[in-house]
């Protein structure tokens, strides 16, 4: 990774339709405001351009929401654009566009593709009919495969899927058809997701009343097992928990927050890590509006991370991809050794076959990846 | 002050019939404070006190009182604790007074504890005026009230003073009754200074601040004076009372109550019931004093991680200087290591010491399940008190073994005769007593092993009769009895802290049950653990609590980190408030699983 480099995140806060399970920050779309929220954005980004402009080349951009693709193409454009003008951008820079299937049409896909997007990312979740509805998305399979395809057709030669898994009723081979048919796309990134209830979203006062159930924990594993497997026999990299590509495809921008790189979050509620200092917006998107064009930032929160708090995160994050983390990079980030801090944890971790340390990386073992949280605990 | 215009009453009531606020109220009424200086519950004083809203350790106030016809009086009110658990507060209290203001709330009528009250009162021949509080309420039924006083309590109706302490109605009445009704105390001031010490506290600018009540004669400052039961003498530097701000006086003679403070430098050297004379001209007898408060209680302290020990033994050594009634000594135990065996006169007492220790000593504890003391008779005829279950294997020849019964006092509505009969049947209770008070309230006694109810026979009872209910108890003697020690194993090896003792009859289903809640409260480890009850070497109860397999975030992207990392900080925080036995990590829950065992 250079040093002098980030990655720069966009949040598009507007969706058509809060699905069940969703504790994203995301909102109803109202066209009038969707306006005055692309200029705050423009407004923001020129303030962090200013502020960090030594802070060196943005090797990844990413739109995410919400749903990027409730902007239309122009807007979308535009936006683009000012980054352009604003920042350095890398030639070979990786311009994700997250997008769900039935808000796009044909030309938007192209208008957006000339603009210089050159990832794509489709929030496809299942190609199940029954799945699809008990997971509230607002789409069909139908929709899926056009929107897939139109993509294709637009010149997106970078596309990402994300399916998800242990929904409630989901089989093995109902799960294993999934990934199937996400291959027949022939996609060069997949990112798959066990299904995750949070407390505070439809879903999780639905679980607390019994009316959901999630499948057991065995049958979860089970699952999480077989996409492994099955994604790998079919020629995928499994480069993080839930994340697999064609080699050479891995998520430049997700890497970024893996290894705790900087990166700068502009939007309602986008959250950016730049030097030691990890900030968080309001999640409004009046609000965030009127917090810009009255200061020009819209935080909410800011801290500045003690040592250790900012060695915990680099190995939470830095764990979860299978690589794992260089022991050498993290010596030198924190100019101490990575044994007199945590000398004790690692030994007892080794011993319990939770982690390895082979040719300077300090990595989850294959057990130790299935229970990730437990290992990471310990490094808090 | 003329002995004659001076009254010293307390004020008893069931919990929660509106003791405190009263108490408020006299002092508002009084100008004792002014409005604004209120604040709910002065004579309150801990946070704890406050916030649980009751009262734990008495406190006394002198008010000033001029009636309608512009005679002045002094009352030296003595709020008094209304729990269960610090009954011996009020009887400490009582000794001082000679009458009682006697609340019963208009809505509930007469409770157990009211009954409890009264018969403290009469033992130590008081005069009792009923106030009937609370009867600004939609539901109050004053009348009613007033029959149950009569056929109850053989207390007449007609001297009761009607009131709303919450509204302020009724205050003048109150005050009017007591200069009234409440004799005078007698006393000769001109004999040698005779005075009974019933409360102390420390103090860590003054030393030791006595209460006293004197019977006898007169005390000034600079007087030597001599503490009779602990033979020790000290220079009286101050004398004065509570208004209820401190305020310094020049002396205490006969029937007066006030705080003295003589450079006393340990808790020990005062003795709650001790008799305090004059060193130079001493009375010639003592007070008979009262019995002291004896903890009935028993629980393991622990500090969760060793090194705090020191620590939790200054806490408890400051704790016990102004709470006489509570006990600790050093114990060890092989799953938890070095701590102390704590007794407490109840539960309420055990929650409040422990969360005094948490809070104002910030010493993070494991508490185990509280128990009673047995008795246990060896062959040589010798009896030791067993007040650790564990400690029961190193005992040699034991004959048999003896656990504590007390009468306990139920009021309750007649419909619930029929539940709470089960309730007490379950609890090994034998019914000495069922009377009709009226012909819709029955008074139930039972002798009850006091192991069946010192854990969660109130709220049983509360939740079995829709609250209606209400309980008292009091201690009267140990009884033979089949116990046997239940052991809860993990992963094959005894936990000692978790060990307790029980009857047998009920050691099954509740091994069960344990091995059962246990489950429940330990979390998933990342390898199997088996969960044993066992009775000696007998296994009665198994469960097994799976490994851990999967504990893995889904997402974690950058709007989370910050959020994922606070929420793993905490689970940190938590474990690390876990205790590890062997290698399995208990929750400090887990020890306290016996608690709820009925599975109700």
């Amino acid at each position: 990774m250079n040093e002098q480099s980030f990655g720069l995140y966009i949040h598009v806060p507007y969706c058509i339709h809060k699905c069940g399970y969703c504790d994203f920050n995301s909102h109803p779309i109202k066209r009038d405001e969707m306006e005055t929220y692309v200029s705050a954005l423009i407004k923001e980004m020129t303030h962090y351009s200013q502020k960090f402009s030594s802070a060196g080349t943005v090797n990844s951009i990413f739109l995410g929401g919400g749903t990027p693709t409730t902007l239309s193409a122009t807007q979308l454009a535009r936006i683009l654009e000012e980054c352009k003008k604003q920042f350095n951008i890398a030639e070979d820079a990786e311009i994700t566009l997250e997008a769900n299937p039935a808000t796009i049409g044909s030309d938007q896909l192209k208008s957006i593709r000339q603009a210089g997007y050159n990832r794509i990312s489709i929030g496809v979740q299942s190609f199940d009919e029954e799945e699809l509805k008990l997971l509230d998305r607002a789409h069909g399979v139908e929709e899926i495969h056009c929107t897939v395809d139109r993509a294709r057709e637009s010149g997106f030669s970078n596309l990402s899927l994300d399916l998800m898994f242990a929904i409630p009723n989901q089989t093995l081979d109902g799960w294993e058809n999934n990934l199937r048919q996400a291959l027949v796309k022939n996609p060069e990134h997949l990112s798959t997701y066990n299904l995750t209830i949070e407390k505070e979203t439809s879903f999780g006062k639905l679980q607390s009343s019994g009316k959901l159930v999630m499948p057991d924990e065995d049958h979860q594993l089970e699952l999480f097992k077989r996409t492994i497997d099955f994604l790998k026999e079919n020629g995928f990299h499994h480069y993080e928990i839930s994340n697999f590509a064609r080699p050479g495809k891995e998520c430049k921008h997700n890497i970024t927050y893996w290894q705790n790189s900087n990166t700068l979050g502009l939007g309602a509620g986008a959250s950016f890590y730049m030097n030691g200092i990890r900030s968080k917006n309001t999640n409004l998107p009046a609000n965030y509006i009127r917090e810009i064009n009255k200061k020009h930032t819209a935080v909410e929160f800011s801290e500045s991370l003690r040592p250790r708090q900012a060695m915990g995160e680099t190995l939470m994050l830095g764990l979860r991809m299978l690589k794992g983390i260089s022991i050498m990079k993290f010596e030198d980030r924190f100019q101490t050794s990575i044994r007199a801090i945590y000398g004790d944890v690692i030994a007892s971790l080794k011993e319990k076959e939770l982690i390895t340390i082979e040719q300077g990386q300090l990595r989850l073992s294959k057990k130790g990846l299935f229970l990730a949280n437990s290992v990471i605990l310990e490094f808090i | 002050m003329t002995q004659s215009k001076i009254r010293n009453f307390s004020i008893i009531a069931h919990i929660d019939h509106g003791k405190s606020t009263l108490a408020d109220q006299l002092i508002l009424h009084t100008g004792g404070l002014k409005k604004r200086e209120m604040k709910e519950q002065v004579l309150d004083n801990m946070d704890l006190e406050r916030e649980r809203g009751i009262t734990i350790k008495a406190q006394t106030v002198r008010l000033q009182y001029k009636d309608e016809s512009g005679e002045e009086y002094t009352f030296n009110m003595i709020d008094t604790p209304g729990h269960v658990d610090f009954t011996y507060e009020v009887s400490r209290s009582l000794a001082a007074c000679e009458g009682v203001l006697l609340i019963v709330d208009a809505t509930q009528g007469i409770q157990a504890q009211t009954i409890a009250n009264v018969n403290l009162a009469t033992q130590n021949d008081l005069a009792i005026i009923p106030v009937i509080n609370k009867i600004d309420l939609p539901s109050s039924d004053p009348d009613s009230v007033k029959e149950q006083l009569e056929d109850i309590l053989q207390i007449e109706s007609d001297q009761a003073v009607l009131t709303s302490a919450k509204e302020g109605i009724g205050i003048d009445d109150v005050m009017n009754a007591v200069a009234q009704l409440i004799p005078a105390p007698t006393g000769d001031s001109e004999k040698p200074f005779k005075a009974l010490l019933f409360d102390a506290w420390y103090d860590p600018y003054r030393g030791v601040i006595v209460l006293v009540r004197v019977v006898e004669g007169r005390l000034k400052a600079g007087a030597r004076i001599r503490f009779m039961a602990t033979d020790v003498e000290f220079d009286v530097e101050e004398l004065g009372t509570f208004t209820p701000a401190q305020t310094v006086i020049d002396s205490l003679q006969a029937g007066e109550v006030g705080y003295i403070i003589a450079g006393i430098k340990e808790m020990g050297q005062t003795k709650i019931g001790d008799t305090i004379t004059d060193a130079n001209q001493p009375t010639k007898e003592a007070l008979s004093g009262y019995k002291e408060a004896k903890p009935m209680v028993f629980s393991g302290l622990y500090p969760i991680s060793g090194e705090q020990y020191e620590a939790l033994r200054d806490a408890l050594n400051k704790l016990k200087l102004n709470d006489s009634s509570f006990t600790y000594e050093p114990e060890s135990s092989q799953a938890l290591g070095f701590g102390f065996r704590c007794g407490f006169l109840g539960l309420l007492h055990m929650e409040i010491i422990r969360e005094r220790l948490e809070r104002e000593y910030n010493v993070d504890l494991l508490t185990t399940a509280p128990n009673v003391a047995f008795q246990v008779h060896s062959t040589d005829q010798s009896i030791v008190m067993l007040d650790n279950p564990a400690k029961l294997k190193e005992m040699r020849s034991i004959d048999h073994m003896k656990e504590p019964y007390v009468m306990g006092t139920i009021i309750t509505p007649e419909e619930y005769i029929g539940v709470i009969m089960a309730l007490a049947r379950d609890r090994r209770g034998i019914q000495t007593k069922m009377e009709y008070l009226n012909p819709k309230t029955v008074l139930l006694q039972y002798e009850l092993p006091f192991s069946e109810i010192v854990l969660d026979f109130y709220d049983q009872l509360k939740s079995t009769t829709k609250g209606y209910a209400s309980f008292d108890y009091e201690f009267v003697d140990f009884r033979t009895s089949s116990l046997v020690k239940l052991d809860i194993l993990l992963n094959g090896e005894v936990v000692d802290a978790l060990s307790l003792i029980i009857h047998k009859d009920k050691a099954y289903f509740q091994g069960r049950e344990l091995a059962k809640k246990l489950k429940t409260k330990i979390p998933q480890q990342m390898f199997e653990v088996i969960i044993q009850a066992a009775i000696g070497s007998k296994v009665i109860a198994r469960e097994t609590i799976k490994a851990l397999r999967k504990n893995v975030l889904a997402k974690c992207y950058g709007g989370d980190i910050t959020r994922k990392r606070k929420l793993l900080e905490k689970q940190k925080a938590g474990k690390k408030k876990m205790k590890t036995i062997g290698k399995v990590e208990i929750p400090q829950e887990a020890f306290l699983a016996v608690l709820r065992t009925d599975g109700k």
